[in-house]
């Protein structure tokens, strides 16, 4: 089997670089959808974007000596792009550019239904409310689109000029080429990387194997994911290359392609060796658009405490919160010891949850060493094939200053939780992920992990967070707090999440973007 | 004891659709066929499965009735058919049926046992879970009060008289032992018969047994999984065999389309327990092989008294089918399809292997080459019109804890059960 292979720069220059960074020098995104008109001036429009698109090259200076291995904190600076520009494709859109339906019909077959097909929907719990027949983008009910410009700007969270200036300057060559922006999301980071509910987000993200060396101190990078499960063409963390989308060759007539390496290319009636490979270099983005109900989610915390310790206090309003999200407000996790470092750390030493219970958001999301009746080796392991990369921004300004969290402001911060109002506008997330194997990883965690109740040993107990709560044909779900003498139990999870839209995309490679914009 | 009834039973031509219309209808407010599986709590898991029937002609069907459950097979005959709104209506489709009146004997004369059947909790009833399972929720709802109250509640468990529970205790498992002991010595004789199957026997131990943990390692890189993964479209067969002898070829089936699995009966279920019908084809030279496993499996499981090897797996199933033409598998299993397939790879792949190595289309990574296997397990298997489970919204290991949390309730002797039995709620 191939041992781990380090991607050269000359290689990442085919990757986008969404893949491999979250860009969090930057604090400004805007989304755009797309819908093509004309499709030939489309695909002039993607020949002139594929300049432009922003790959996972290194930032650092061409032709600067190579920084020793261990010591590339010592290098030279990055060269961080301002302007940062990543595309990706719905299934439709790959129809309106004229892809052939043998090509399409080698897509994984989740893509290919789409995320909102209705037994893919109930897989991942988007129900009653989160049904996509509710959304606003990518439900039945909604214009469909092609394409998503990803665009991010912006050095600081005020920093509104620079994002605008930029969608501006793709505004111009969207609309000459006859494409519609059918809908405009906006996003943005905050300096705390809070989300809305008052939680530090987007720690502990996997690093890719063939990316990501060493850690910022410096230190070779233990337990990497393999790069198969984020960039297609390399082994994933069962060891297999898997294949496809593909393009028979007759089919790209101008070479723009990779063959397909795999001899036992099963394709029918194509002969093996005679398979391009559009997928290399690429991957699979998941977008959603998620509500939260921040008042309902502080309201729920306050009531319950009251109920369970008859009694309301600022620490244990924050502690249930923190019970239920499995980390505490400012992302310490909730495990022994206040020198863990927020990124790297395992749970063996809290089999029963006593610190972080097992239905909390964060630890079933990534369950780590301890998945029953598994030892550790196993239980990482299997993990391991089941990861995702986030690339999420916000969306709406916070109900209450979420740094109060943090500070513990005792009564202050108490009658802030019980008069929070609506300011005029939804609070949210636009989640978006990156994994190469949708079903086995996002869909796996939504359905085994999120939404299943009795995920690792626990009874009643969905995702607090993410769950599909409440809904009438799975039953009450509750939130299980190891406790001593006996585990407490909140009431009926209310829904705090709800899904506004999404929708399952193809993130190709820059090669693959060429035949793209060429395809016929 | 958990016994498992499975007939095949092909469908009168013609009477395709209008048995369909049944079956899937089951679950629906106002079905024109209802059938109370749950109210003699007899039955654990039952379903109907519509098949396809290529012995007789490309387009003739069969009826699959498969179930698991308590108590002789005429007393759950009758409690069928008690059970049953009209039972003519439904079974009057299939070829042979006598009535009501002889539906015993033509259930029971066509009942295929299977050759391998694995179950989490064979000696459990019906009963004896549900109980269990009620326990369990009645203690959650006992201790969903403040937690200034929790002393008060514990006060309120019932304490069983340490000074005879030992003695209890003992003879409970003394009598458990005489009763087994004559099963004991039946699964040794039943073991030791394995070796009638000669060489097919030891080679069952070394795919079963010997390759745990000492499979060679891959050597290819790229899954030979089908690159067409159109959902709707036509799926080519995996694969074929020629008999050398005879110059005959025997060709695999994939039913087709794909069902995608949004069939009435399954959607409500699904995120926590769902069911499996699986049909390949064999090789003819490795059909002697094969059954030499599957009774090697069965046989060494009655012996260590072993329930399922995976965790999430109430019951599975493997049955040879058509004069060991083809290999049925059924299962009812916890969780989603992916996690159950994904539990198959990375639990017990030296099994599976073993139990699908000899069928048309196998490749030689197995199951360890994760797509292919999971296309072959989709190109294969048909889904229930209907499928019914005595307790479904419990899991393998809630079962297993909800029986603990029973035993320590029913035995509270000292302040180390007590704190034992709640560590468990």
């Amino acid at each position: 089997m191939a041992s781990a292979t380090v991607l050269d720069n000359a290689t990442k220059a085919d990757i986008q670089g969404f893949i491999t960074s979250g860009y969090k020098h930057t604090y400004r995104t805007t989304y755009l959808f797309l819908q093509i008109g004309d499709v030939e001036k489309a695909k002039i429009w993607l020949k002139n974007i594929a300049d432009h698109v922003t790959t996972a090259q290194s930032w650092r200076p061409e032709n600067e000596p190579k920084p020793t291995r261990g010591d590339e904190t010592k290098a030279l600076p990055k060269q961080k792009p301002q302007t940062i520009t990543n595309i990706a494709f719905t299934k439709e859109g790959l129809q309106a550019l004229g892809l052939a339906p043998e090509i399409l019909n080698t897509f994984p077959a989740e893509f290919q239904l789409g995320i909102s097909d209705p037994s893919l929907s109930l897989l991942r719990g988007d129900t009653n409310e989160s049904a996509p027949k509710n959304w606003q983008i990518g439900g039945p009910n909604n214009a469909p689109f092609h394409i998503l410009l990803i665009l991010n700007a912006g050095h600081d969270m005020a920093d509104l000029a620079a994002i605008t200036e930029f969608v501006d300057s793709h505004r111009q060559t969207i609309a000459a080429a006859g494409i519609e922006i059918v809908y405009e999301e906006h996003g943005y980071r905050r300096h705390d990387d809070k989300e809305l509910f008052g939680f530090h987000d987007g720690i502990s993200q996997p690093k890719i194997e063939g990316i990501h060396r060493f850690d910022k101190n410096g230190h070779p990078i233990q337990n990497a994911v393999k790069t198969g499960e984020f960039i297609l063409g390399y082994p994933n963390a069962y060891g297999f290359i898997y294949s496809g989308p593909v393009v028979p060759d007759a089919l790209d007539p101008h070479n723009l392609l990779p063959y397909l390496e795999n001899s036992y290319d099963v394709y029918p009636p194509h002969k093996p060796g005679t398979l391009k490979d559009l997928g290399h270099n690429g991957t699979f983005v998941v977008y959603r658009k998620l509500y939260q109900d921040v008042k309902v989610f502080w309201q729920f915390m306050l009531k319950e405490i009251e109920r369970i310790d008859g009694e309301v206090i600022p620490a244990r309003v924050i502690w249930l919160a923190s019970k239920l999200v499995g980390r505490k407000p400012n992302g310490d996790p909730l495990g022994p010891g206040e020198k863990e470092d927020q990124d790297n750390f395992m749970y063996g030493s809290d089999r029963d949850g006593l610190s972080c219970p097992i239905g909390a958001h964060v630890r079933r999301t990534n369950p780590r060493d301890v998945l029953f009746p598994e030892n550790a080796d196993v239980s990482r392991s299997i993990t391991a094939k089941h990861r995702i990369l986030r690339r999420a921004r916000l969306f709406g300004d916070p109900l209450f200053d979420l740094s109060m969290l943090d500070r513990m402001e005792g009564e202050n911060l108490l009658d802030k939780l019980n008069s929070l109002v609506s300011n005029g506008q939804p609070q949210g997330l636009h989640f978006l992920c990156v994994n190469t194997g949708i079903q086995r990883q996002f869909e796996f965690i939504q359905s085994s992990w999120v939404n299943d109740p009795n995920f690792n040993d626990l009874y009643q107990n969905k995702d607090p967070l993410i769950g599909d709560n409440m809904n009438p044909h799975s039953g009450n779900s509750y939130m299980t707090i190891p406790y001593d003498p006996v585990r407490i139990r909140t009431q009926p999870l209310p829904r705090f999440v709800t899904v506004w839209g999404g929708a399952y995309l193809f993130m190709p490679s820059l090669k693959a973007l060429s035949f793209l914009a060429q395809a016929n | 004891m958990a016994s498992s009834l499975t007939v095949l039973l092909p469908i009168i031509p013609g009477h395709e659709d209008s048995l369909r219309k049944i079956v899937e209808k089951l679950d629906e407010p106002s079905p024109p066929v209802t059938i109370d599986f749950s109210k003699d709590k007899l039955t654990h898991f039952a379903r109907f499965v519509i098949l396809s029937d290529p012995d007789q002609s490309k387009d003739r069907q069969r009826l699959l009735f498969a179930t698991v459950y308590d108590g002789s097979l005429k007393d759950y005959v009758n409690s069928l058919i008690r059970n049953t709104s009209d039972t003519d209506a439904l079974w009057g489709h299939c070829e042979g049926y006598p009535g009501v009146g002889n539906f015993y004997n033509f259930l029971k004369d066509r009942n295929i046992p299977p050759d391998t059947f694995l179950a989490a909790f064979p000696e459990e009833t019906v009963g004896s879970i549900q109980g269990y399972l009620k326990l369990r929720d009645d203690l959650n709802k006992m201790f969903d009060v403040p937690t200034r109250d929790f002393d008060r509640v514990i006060q309120q468990l019932p304490r069983s008289s340490s000074r005879f529970f030992k003695l209890r205790r003992f003879l409970k498992r003394t009598f458990a032992s005489i009763q087994a002991f004559p099963g004991k010595v039946r699964a040794v004789f039943q073991f030791l018969s394995l070796l009638w199957y000669g060489a097919h026997f030891w080679e069952a131990v070394k795919r079963v047994v010997l390759l745990q943990g000492r499979q060679p390692p891959l050597t290819q890189l790229y899954s030979e999984a089908p690159l067409d993964r159109n959902w709707a479209g036509v799926i080519q067969p995996f694969g074929t065999y020629t008999d050398p002898k005879t110059g005959e070829t025997y060709s695999d089936e994939v039913v087709y389309p794909r069902q995608s699995d949004s069939l009435p009966s399954f959607t409500e279920g699904r995120m926590v327990q769902n069911q499996l019908a699986v049909v390949t084809i064999n090789l003819p030279t490795d059909v002697m092989r094969q059954l030499a496993i599957m009774a090697f499996i069965q046989r060494g499981s009655n012996l260590l008294a072993s329930g399922t090897r995976i965790p999430t797996i109430h019951f599975g199933a493997w049955t040879m089918v058509d004069n060991n033409r083809r290999l049925l598998f059924l299962s009812h299993y916890d969780g989603s399809w992916e996690n159950y397939i994904g539990d198959f790879v990375d639990r017990a792949n030296v099994p599976v292997d073993a139990f699908w190595g000899g069928s048309i289309g196998w490749r030689k990574a197995g199951s360890r080459d994760i797509e292919f296997f999971k296309e072959g397990i989709r190109c294969h298997q048909t889904c229930a019109s209907y499928f019914f489970s005595a307790y479904p919204r419990a899991t393998v290991t809630g079962i297993d804890r909800a029986r603990q949390i029973s035993e320590l309730y029913h035995n509270n002797v000292d302040d180390s059960t007590m704190k034992e039995l709640l560590k468990l709620l």
